[in-house]
């Protein structure tokens, strides 16, 4: 990266594995497997029954003025107020608009469904003024600024799986042109009936059926499609030489960033992985850097053939056909996250390098030559991991990778 | 009690008529007209997404499950073959419940 | 210093659904309200709106790729077409991997996404509608028009939108990121944001018109449109021959953080917007000419905005034109920031100021240089475009004429 480096100072995690970013690496180290029964909504005749859904117990004390919000707002929030405090421990009123929001997501809320039936079944003047606050978009970044009287730039990145990278490209944009000095970048979804119900449509989602159990398993022979996950997760970052505050953590520095478009067809893929294969050469061509010094990749592969198949060919592509650069998924443990999980990736990618061990890909039983990769199956392994890629790919073609270090 | 084979290629047809908004109506399309192949070569020119459309109103229309398997495709060459894949998958629900 | 300029213009507004129609109804100061064809309005209380009349995208598109565009992509992709025919840009010269497009919405394919809920509910899944649902269907759509494989992304910052899509294209040439962006909006008039407006009660019924600044405004119509502009290095330009209408010269942004559908009375925020785009543009107050106002002819917007001209602007405030061309398109949400910057580009390039029309009495608060009801001729040296939107983002953008390169004009 340029002159300025910048560093990752706090980070703020709403996730299937539950609130905080403690348990997030403890289920990674673990290797947790987050899905349950849905009970949140009926599935109908949907054949995918599980889901990586975050119980609202666990979200802690939340102001009850907050209970109402559409669920994915308040997991943005959490996760965003985690950041923030982890990483100053007091804002001062002079430094409010010197902070920048930028949150990443990808579709609307269930809220937002119910104002489409008020519409349908009772016409258009029965909707509810509340309406706006609950289904646009700038709600999620607004209700930040709002509670903790931010008045820097707030933008919402609507731009699908990975808006997380899109938002995170557009806040180092702004630290580096210095019209903030600390961004918080946020990644939330949440799973709604519509996105389940569609996604089944489409054979997107794992099946039950009757000799197999849905499940997520990214790079396994006999993976089927997604399990749908949902959370936050949420990262501040800081131009170094602004870390003035005494005791301050560096989580990583991030070293490099690349944000791509296949060009390829509307809510597809390109199967040559060549958006993916671009943020990554991209990522590492910012980081000086060259495919064979990456200790660890936290993977896109979301256990459908479309994403696993393109990443590995990505991989193969830039970094050499039989290479074993540890690659792993972590939506093996959380499922496809969606805008949140292309933060959730940067964050294993995070405390890899701090922590020193490869969060595994869990549900690997048999291997598929198709994605010869060293996933690091089912259990995490301790290494050090100097240097990680982060990636992030969407259905339409948007495509993002994050380089990052262990900050000297 | 199954459906013969012209009914169920009759409802076939009438969904993709209907759904996919092709400006044809039913009896425009032949029964051995390739779905999936180039209009230019006398194909109907459907493609993946219109190919998940068909899916799942068949699926609505007779109770089915039809699976995203390898030699999916064949089945769906034409209405001819789609309707005898149809037959099969009643077939079979019809034996499992019995 | 790396000079961003634009080289592209390409828009469909209520008032006129080509560059150059744009020019002649914003000259003439055409209103285009009038009542609402796209959905039955009978049981709506508000029936009027903005609407881009006969689309007819049959003309553009083929009926196999129409079958599952939405309004918002038919519309987005039909001004990109005259945007990079007007830039005379052949994206097979350039490095795709140094061309992206960054899009401001507020909606997306919503029209698409409530015929889905309706069917929906009627038990029959239409698939084909989802896919230009989300919103980033419209920028990937663009991308793959374009073969585009730089940076693509959606802001959605609600009336701000189509500001920060164009602000942030701006950022990413200068840092060198790309060589060629496409930037824009586009939102399109849609059942579900007139209920939501409507609960709201900031739009204008029956014989009422949108008449920003005035003393008994009450509101705005809603509009849709899109526009798409064209942002290079001016190096870039300058080795292609391209023409050019004037610098991007910089922009300022500020949020409100008090209430997510009302501003800061104070207009503070908006304030502090403004006079960042004037420092960061490097540009001295007293060489702005014009500026297109957010001018939502709220109670509550238009003095907000007065008051944060005049906090920025000091006695110069008294020296600037200001209109409100939502008065004319009403407001096109997504798209706005997006019209309203090529409006004003248009305007520098041709050398007029286009009116706020529905001005019929002054209102004592409100007391700066409207450009009431009639466009005037007039040199704008340079300019801003604001956008305060909901949720409280507030942007401004700075351009100015183009101190070395020749400048863009068509006979007209």
């Amino acid at each position: 990266m340029q002159t300025k480096r910048i560093i990752i100072t706090g980070v703020g995690v709403v996730s299937p594995f539950g609130t905080g970013k403690e348990a997030f690496i403890n289920g990674i180290e673990t290797g947790l497997y987050c899905a349950q029964a849905i009970t949140r909504f009926a599935t109908g005749a949907v054949r995918s029954k599980e889901a990586c859904l975050i119980r609202d117990e666990n979200l802690g004390d939340i102001d009850p003025r907050l209970a109402r919000l559409p669920a994915v707002y308040r997991y943005g929030l959490v996760a965003a107020e985690e950041a923030l405090n982890d990483s100053v421990i007091n804002l001062r009123e002079e430094e409010k608009d010197r902070l920048g929001i930028f949150y990443g997501t990808a579709c609307n809320t269930e809220q937002s469904v119910q104002y489409h039936l008020t519409l349908t079944e009772r016409g258009p003047n029965s909707v509810s003024p509340l309406m706006f606050q609950n289904t646009t978009y700038m709600a999620g970044p607004g209700i930040i600024s709002i509670r903790n009287g931010i008045t820097g730039p707030a933008i919402a990145i609507p731009g699908g799986y990975s808006a997380g990278l899109q938002a995170l490209d557009i806040a180092v944009s702004y630290l580096l042109s210095g019209y903030i000095d600390r961004a918080l970048i946020v990644g939330a979804e949440e799973v709604t009936r519509l996105q389940h119900e569609a996604l089944s449509s489409l054979k997107l989602l794992s099946p039950t059926r009757n000799d197999t159990e849905e499940i997520s398993r990214p790079f396994d022979a006999d993976r089927d499609g997604m399990v749908l996950g949902e959370g936050a997760g949420a990262l501040m970052l800081e131009v170094s030489g602004n870390a003035k505050e005494p005791g301050k953590k560096v989580y990583a520095e991030l070293v490099g960033i690349g944000i791509t478009h296949d060009a390829y067809r509307t809510a597809d893929v390109s199967p040559d992985g060549r958006g993916l294969e671009h943020s990554m050469r991209a990522a590492l061509t910012n980081a000086d850097e060259d495919p064979q010094s990456v200790d660890y990749i936290a993977a896109a592969a979301n256990s459908t053939r479309i994403f696993d198949n393109a990443e590995v060919a990505a991989i193969q592509k830039l970094f050499g056909l039989g290479n074993k650069t540890p690659v792993s998924s972590i939506k093996s443990m959380i499922g496809e996250t969606s805008a949140a999980g292309a933060i959730f990736n940067v964050v294993a990618a995070v405390f890899a390098i701090a922590n020193s061990f490869l969060p595994p890909t869990i549900n690997y039983k048999n291997h598929d030559p198709e994605c010869d990769v060293d996933c690091v199956p089912n259990t995490a392994r301790p290494q050090v991991v100097k240097f990680a890629l982060a990636n992030a790919c969407s259905f339409g073609g948007s495509c993002g990778t994050v380089a990052l270090k262990a900050f000297a | 009690m199954i459906p013969t084979k012209e009914e169920i290629a009759d409802k076939v047809k009438v969904i993709i008529a209907e759904r996919l908004n092709l400006g044809l109506s039913p009896d425009q399309i032949g029964n051995d007209q390739v779905l999936f192949g180039p209009s230019e070569a006398g194909g109907l020119g459907l493609d993946s997404i219109e190919a998940l459309e068909i899916v799942v109103a068949l699926e609505d229309a007779f109770g089915i499950h039809i699976e995203n398997d390898e030699g999916i495709e064949s089945r769906f060459q034409s209405v001819n073959t789609l309707s005898d894949y149809v037959i099969e998958l009643l077939q079979d629900k019809a034996s499992e419940e019995a | 210093m790396r000079r961003v300029v634009i080289t592209g213009i390409g828009v469909l507004t209520p008032i006129g659904k080509s560059k150059n129609t744009f020019v002649k109804a914003l000259k003439e100061g055409r209103s285009g309200v009038a009542p609402i064809t796209l959905f039955d309005t009978s049981k709506h209380r508000y029936k009027l709106a903005a609407e881009v009349k006969e689309l007819n995208p049959e003309k553009f598109f083929e009926r196999k790729d129409l079958r599952r565009m939405d309004r918002a992509s038919q519309m987005i992709l039909i001004a990109a077409r005259e945007a990079v025919a007007d830039a005379n840009l052949d994206f097979g010269n350039e490095d795709a991997n140094r061309c992206g497009v960054f899009l401001g919405t507020t909606l997306g394919g919503m029209i698409s996404g409530e015929k889905y809920h309706r069917m929906a509910q009627r038990n029959k899944l239409r698939l084909s509608l989802l896919l230009d649902f989300a919103p980033h269907a419209i920028a990937d759509r663009v991308a793959i028009a374009y073969k585009l494989q730089g940076a693509s992304s959606i802001f959605s910052t609600a009336c701000a939108s189509g500001g920060h899509s164009i602000a942030y294209a701006f950022d990413t040439l200068c840092q060198q990121k790309a060589d060629v962006m496409l930037a824009g909006g586009v939102d399109t008039v849609a059942e579900f944001t007139q209920a939501g407006f409507g609960s709201l009660q900031t739009l204008i019924t029956g014989d009422d018109q949108i008449r920003p600044f005035d003393k008994n405004r009450r509101g705005f119509a809603l509009g849709e449109g899109a526009a798409i502009l064209v942002l290079e290095t001016e190096a870039h330009a300058q080795a292609r021959g391209a023409k050019i209408y004037c610098e991007f010269g910089g922009y300022g942004v500020s949020s409100d953080a008090q209430h997510m559908t009302a501003p800061d009375k104070e207009g503070k925020g908006a304030a502090a917007a403004m006079l960042s785009a004037l420092k960061h543009a490097d540009e001295p107050k007293e060489n702005i000419d014009y500026i297109n106002a957010h001018g939502t002819a709220t109670k509550y917007n238009d003095l907000m905005e007065t008051r944060a001209i005049k906090r920025a602007f000091g006695s110069h405030a008294y020296q600037l034109n200001i209109s409100s061309t939502k008065s004319m398109i009403g407001h096109t949400l997504g798209a706005a920031g997006s019209i309203e910057l090529a409006a004003t580009a248009l305007a520098m390039n041709h050398g007029f100021l286009p009116p706020t029309i529905g001005y019929e009495t002054p209102d004592p608060e409100c007391d700066l240089n409207y450009v009431p009801n009639e466009s005037r001729p007039g040199r704008i040296r340079a300019a801003l475009s604001n956008s305060f939107g909901f949720g409280g983002a507030n942007i401004s953008i700075l351009i100015r004429e183009s101190k070395t390169a020749r400048i863009h004009s068509d006979p007209h």
